[in-house]
């Protein structure tokens, strides 16, 4: 059986990602603005990370938020 | 004595558990959860390991029952894979969202999350694309349950109906109503192994074409026709064919109450020909309680004369009132036409 990917950040590097994609300033400065409620988006309460086009969305933890923000994971 | 003992039991059991693991990945997967999750407080090793392990074992374990009622519904397995550092480039390039999972004390969390995740893409890959956002994801929310109690994880399951389930309800008017009769469905045995496979079979039918409300409008009316087979009363007649495009689906129930004198299988026999004959490709044939060896002298005549029974799945349902019985489904394929012989 074939397993679908799911990428996942752990706690523990959350920073260490947002560094690493060039985030953890905007969102430290509070800056990063959940694309779908509109609220501050801070290492406490983002959910997930989505990349559409050529921008890096970060979106809150809200159930409705997190249900908008997943396109297809891709299959191994 | 004692070494010559250990030599043949300690091989023999690691043999019994690697062929255990072989057989049941998705236990091996709980089994390592369970390991991990005795050193998640002092190691982050350990703590990623549960978290990963944990969410992948439930959901998969899932997978794996769902795949024997309705093959196909969710053809992939879950895989967690962790993220630490990515450029911005290769983020965007891969096109892939990365979740945030939490340390394991939130796991409850973790797990609700990564499962509508999942569902949201792995479970109707095809079928999606055509049936209303609000049926679709009031499917992801009756699976979601189902795996949530499937795990016994109650804390994660009030986690569930209190902060996702209930903020949408309030939000998308319908999504309770379209819950409710999922729900009936389930209880009654008929969300996995008629409504999700059927669902699965509609999609590989229309799939490529453009989606439209027509697909839409079919999803639905088959639906209010699985309603109203499940809520009917006993003797009641109802519609038991569905055959359109999109859908081919007939249903014998087994049996009425008048007809259980001399039990006889050959009219339930030809209704599902009957069935058959007019565009249906799958047939359930159904019972409950003392009409299970009726539907199983039924299933017996037809393998007899080798009428295409694929399965036969007995199971409890579970009365509102906490009260269960049993019941039975025997669900038949269209035989194959004979080959054309050319003279």
């Amino acid at each position: 059986v074939k397993r679908l990917n799911l990428k996942a950040v752990h706690d523990d590097e959350i920073q260490g990602l947002l560094e690493s994609l060039g985030l953890l300033e905007v969102v430290k400065s509070g800056h990063a603005i959940c694309p779908h409620c509109g609220d501050v988006v801070t290492v406490e309460n983002l959910n997930c990370i989505v990349p559409r086009g050529d921008e890096i969305l970060l979106v809150c933890s809200k159930p409705d938020c997190i249900e908008s923000a997943h396109p297809a994971p891709r299959q191994q | 004595v004692t070494p010559i003992v250990i030599s043949i039991t300690v091989p023999t059991a690691l043999a019994l558990a690697l062929i255990y693991v072989l057989a049941h990945p998705e236990r091996a997967e709980r089994i390592v959860s369970w390991i991990f999750r005795l050193f998640a407080s002092v190691s982050r090793f350990a703590d990623r390991g549960y978290v990963a392990n944990d969410i992948q074992a439930n959901v998969n374990d899932f997978c794996a029952a769902l795949n024997r009622t309705a093959p196909g519904v969710i053809p992939h397995k879950l895989k967690i894979s962790w993220v630490q550092t990515e450029t911005r480039e290769a983020f965007l390039r891969n096109g892939e969202v990365i979740v945030r999972l939490r340390h394991h004390p939130d796991q409850d969390r973790n797990l609700v999350a990564a499962t509508l995740a999942f569902l949201g893409r792995g479970m109707l890959i095809r079928a999606r694309a055509y049936m209303d956002v609000r049926l679709s994801r009031s499917i992801e929310i009756i699976a979601t349950r189902k795996i949530l109690l499937g795990a016994k994880r109650h804390h994660a399951l009030d986690y569930f109906h209190n902060e996702v389930l209930e903020p949408e309800t309030q939000t998308t008017p319908g999504l309770r109503e379209d819950c409710q009769v999922l729900q009936l469905l389930d209880r009654e045995g008929y969300f996995s192994r008629v409504l999700l496979r059927e669902m699965a079979a509609f999609g590989n039918r229309v799939y490529p074409g453009m989606p439209n409300a027509n697909n839409r409008d079919q999803v639905r009316a088959f639906l209010a026709f699985l309603q109203t087979i499940v809520a009917k009363s006993r003797g009641e007649d109802v519609p038991l064919r569905f055959v359109t495009p999109e859908f081919k689906v007939g249903f014998v129930l087994v049996a009425r109450h008048e007809r259980r004198q001399d039990f006889d299988p050959a009219p339930y026999v030809e209704a599902i020909r009957r069935n058959f004959r007019d565009g249906a490709e799958t047939v359930f044939l159904c019972g409950e309680g003392e009409n299970i060896d009726y539907v199983k002298a039924v299933s017996r005549r037809l393998l007899a004369t080798k009428e295409g029974v694929k399965e036969e799945h007995v199971y409890t349902v579970q009365e509102p009132g906490g009260r269960t019985h049993k019941a039975i489904c025997v669900i038949l394929g269209a035989p194959r036409p004979a080959p054309h012989v050319e003279v």
